[in-house]
């Protein structure tokens, strides 16, 4: 039976509420959210592309949703720091799909508009009614599930050829004391020439009981502006989380997209990005480490519809335990694209028996004068490196650890904010020592009260 | 039973590759303060000997006995074998992309320093450490930032493995085929390094084919070992008579 029914069903009965906590253009998109869920279904394990991924079962318990918009009271979030050390940034804390504090958002330049969607009217007019459901696909399924049922989000939008030094910080909570379906909605938009970095930080409070969480993200990148995004999950073995980025970069625009899945439960990653005008240019360099029985799941379409377009893709894996890993790759090549570039890359280890990589990188071109490649690769720990780290007294497990993390150092070489770099490397180090300690055990650590990101 | 006058003892080694018998029974003694080289033609089990005593877990054991310093060797994990001071200087250095010398070295160091109860070093004492150690084989400053073994040439490896011996002081060194794939000039600084690290306490084995390293390494003993067994020992003087007669007359008298 299709998960998406009970979904139909609420918005059905409910549907008065759910558009009375919501902007009338929020409203707007809900009817061909569900012209789109009637004829529809969630893709299961083992449909095309969903190797691993179970979406419809992500959906399928009875999950709660807070159509009437309940404050959480959240010492929590209270408590919850969130601090890089060395780099300031201006943060907003979302605990489960509710805003729940901000900080030093005045101190972000003039025409950086960081707010609520339920704001957004007031603080950056017209900007919602323009892009708001209107760059994601709402024929896929799980994007017109999160349109149907979203009730607010976070705009940030960037003004013409202002340049945001300070980095933005989206930490996202889930922190739900009945299994929830948590619809979250992020739409970025950068005028010409702007410039912004954003980090976003996913996590789970400890207490928290197994929930789903759909995730949309709405890019447009005007001429010659830049988007720095790195999205950080760190949640933990009951978290289901569906993510779907879908980005359009116009002319000479540069967007560079590093998804960071340090743990999770069920995370499904769908990365869409346009290539729309001559020379834009994206890099996407994200890397997953997975253990017990997680499952880490990114999938990525690479479009390049302009000549001269820039595009380059690293995903690295270190997959241990019963974990299942998968990467799927599309780059294609339009009619008209010519002088594309462009690069694809999947790099595995396999660190136990019992682990499984699923990877396909694939390439299609319609158009000549193009240069493009891609490749995988899926292997073990190098046993030399191990044998000789230990001939020097290195014990097992460390040496496991230091080689995990070394395979994956030019992912974080990638990032460009060095700070954050630094956090990365500590997370990192942090998240494979547990798993060459454990080897196959369950961690089940409280990650979210002591947010290593953050 | 600990014998101070006996750093390794091997009784009837024996060791397998998937199910090929490599070693076949070797017997070997090795005092503080000597250096042994051990010699013989390819094939024979040199590496082997050395892969076995350091615990690589491609060979199996089969039989026999190996202690260093009354303690069963081969009872140890391979990083516990090197806490109880057994180095070995490899004859491929393994390259390890992302892992800096410097994280590699104090991983190591550290590690042995915890097995014996010690403290672990301040960054800045172990960087002093690594500047005095690193004059012992002239290494430059900058391998030390790279990644281990990673783009250095064939001398500057095995330069590097004698810095490691040089940083982990241990009690018995195995240096296999370290002349191999060096130059003239190199092969005296690597020389030069293991007989500045000799000490009355501590002893070398010196796994090589020819006989020009030990020109420089002065052994006390030369052993040949042949199809998995030390078939002959004598003093310094054997080693030019095979760099003189070959291994001809070895095979003939040993091949069963």
């Amino acid at each position: 039976m299709s998960a998406i029914n009970q979904y139909i069903d609420l918005y059905r009965a409910h549907h008065a509420i759910i558009e009375q906590h919501s902007r009338p253009v929020i409203n707007d998109r809900r009817e061909t959210a569900l012209n789109t869920l009637l004829s529809s279904c969630l893709p299961r394990r083992g449909d095309e592309g969903y190797k691993y991924t179970d979406v419809n079962e992500m959906f399928s318990p009875d999950l709660g949703v807070n159509i009437t918009r309940v404050p959480f009271h959240a010492d929590v979030a209270r408590a919850f720091k969130c601090d890089v050390p060395n780099i300031s940034t201006s943060q907003i804390i979302i605990t489960n799909d509710m805003l729940q504090e901000t900080r030093g958002l005045d101190m972000l330049p003039d025409g950086v508009t960081v707010c609520t969607f339920a704001r957004a009217e007031t603080e950056c007019p017209g900007v919602l009614e323009r892009y708001y459901g209107m760059i994601a696909d709402n024929g896929s399924p799980a994007v017109a599930l999160n349109t149907l049922l979203c009730q607010d989000g976070i705009l940030i939008h960037v003004a013409r050829g202002v340049h945001c030094q300070r980095p933005i910080q989206l930490v996202n909570l889930l922190a739900a004391s009945v299994p929830m379906l948590v619809s979250r909605r992020l739409l970025i938009v950068l005028e010409q020439d702007a410039e912004c970095t954003l980090l976003t930080c996913d996590h789970t409070h400890a207490q928290s009981v197994a929930s789903t969480i759909s995730q949309v993200t709405e890019i447009d990148l005007a001429p010659g502006s830049s988007l720095r995004f790195y999205a950080l999950e760190e949640s933990n073995a009951t978290t289901s989380r569906i993510s779907t980025v879908q980005a359009r970069v116009d002319t000479m625009a540069r967007l560079a997209l590093s998804p960071i899945i340090l743990t999770s439960g069920r995370s499904r990653s769908n990365i869409n990005v346009e290539l729309n005008g001559r020379q834009a240019d994206c890099r996407i360099y994200g890397l997953a480490t997975t253990s017990d029985t997680q499952i880490a799941d990114i999938s990525s379409t690479l479009k390049h519809n302009a000549p001269h377009c820039t595009s380059d893709q690293l995903i690295k894996y270190v997959a241990d335990g019963d974990s299942r890993a998968a990467f799927e790759g599309l780059i294609r090549v339009e009619y008209g694209a010519h002088h594309t570039e462009a690069y694809q890359n999947n790099r595995n280890i396999v660190a136990s028996p019992t682990a499984r990589i699923h990877t396909r990188p694939q390439l299609e071109i319609y158009c000549d004068d193009v240069k493009c490649s891609h490749g995988a690769a899926t292997g073990m720990l190098d046993a030399d490196a191990l044998f000789y780290m230990q001939s020097r007294g290195i014990p097992r497990e460390q040496a496991r650890s230091m080689l995990m993390q070394a395979f994956m150092c030019d992912i974080l070489d990638k990032v460009t904010l060095e700070p954050l770099r630094d956090r990365l490397r500590h997370l990192i180090e942090r998240r494979l020592a547990t798993m060459a300690d454990t080897d196959t055990t369950a961690d089940g650590r409280a990650l979210c009260d002591r947010c290593g990101a953050c | 039973m600990n014998n101070p006058d006996i750093l390794l003892q091997v009784n009837d080694l024996r060791a397998s590759i998937d199910t090929k018998e490599i070693l076949r029974g070797i017997n070997l003694t090795v005092r503080p303060g000597e250096v042994h080289a051990i010699m013989g033609p390819n094939g024979s089990g040199k590496s082997t000997l050395s892969g076995v005593l350091a615990g690589n877990p491609r060979y199996t054991v089969t039989g026999g006995t190996a202690s260093l310093g009354g303690v069963d060797l081969l009872s140890l994990s391979p990083e516990d074998r090197s806490h109880e001071g057994l180095f070995l200087s490899f004859q491929y250095p393994v390259e390890i992309p992302g892992v800096s010398m410097v994280n590699f070295m104090r991983a190591a160091l550290n590690a042995k320093r915890k097995y014996l109860g010690q403290d672990p070093l301040s960054a800045s004492e172990f960087l002093k450490l690594m500047r005095v150690k690193r004059q012992v084989v002239e290494l430059d400053s900058k391998l030390a930032s790279r990644s281990v073994n990673e783009g250095f040439s064939g001398g500057e490896k095995k330069r590097n493995e004698i810095f490691q011996m040089a940083v982990l002081e241990p009690r018995l060194s195995i240096l296999d085929e370290t002349d191999s794939g060096l130059d003239i000039d190199a092969l005296r600084i690597v020389a030069s390094g293991v007989n500045k690290l000799k000490t009355p306490d501590n002893a070398t084995i010196v796994i090589t084919h020819y006989q020009r390293l030990l020109d420089y390494i002065k052994p006390d003993y030369v052993h040949i070992l042949y199809k998995g067994r030390i078939v002959h020992t004598a003093g310094p003087e054997l080693a030019l008579e095979l760099e003189e007669k070959g291994y001809d007359w070895i095979k003939e008298q040993y091949n069963d």
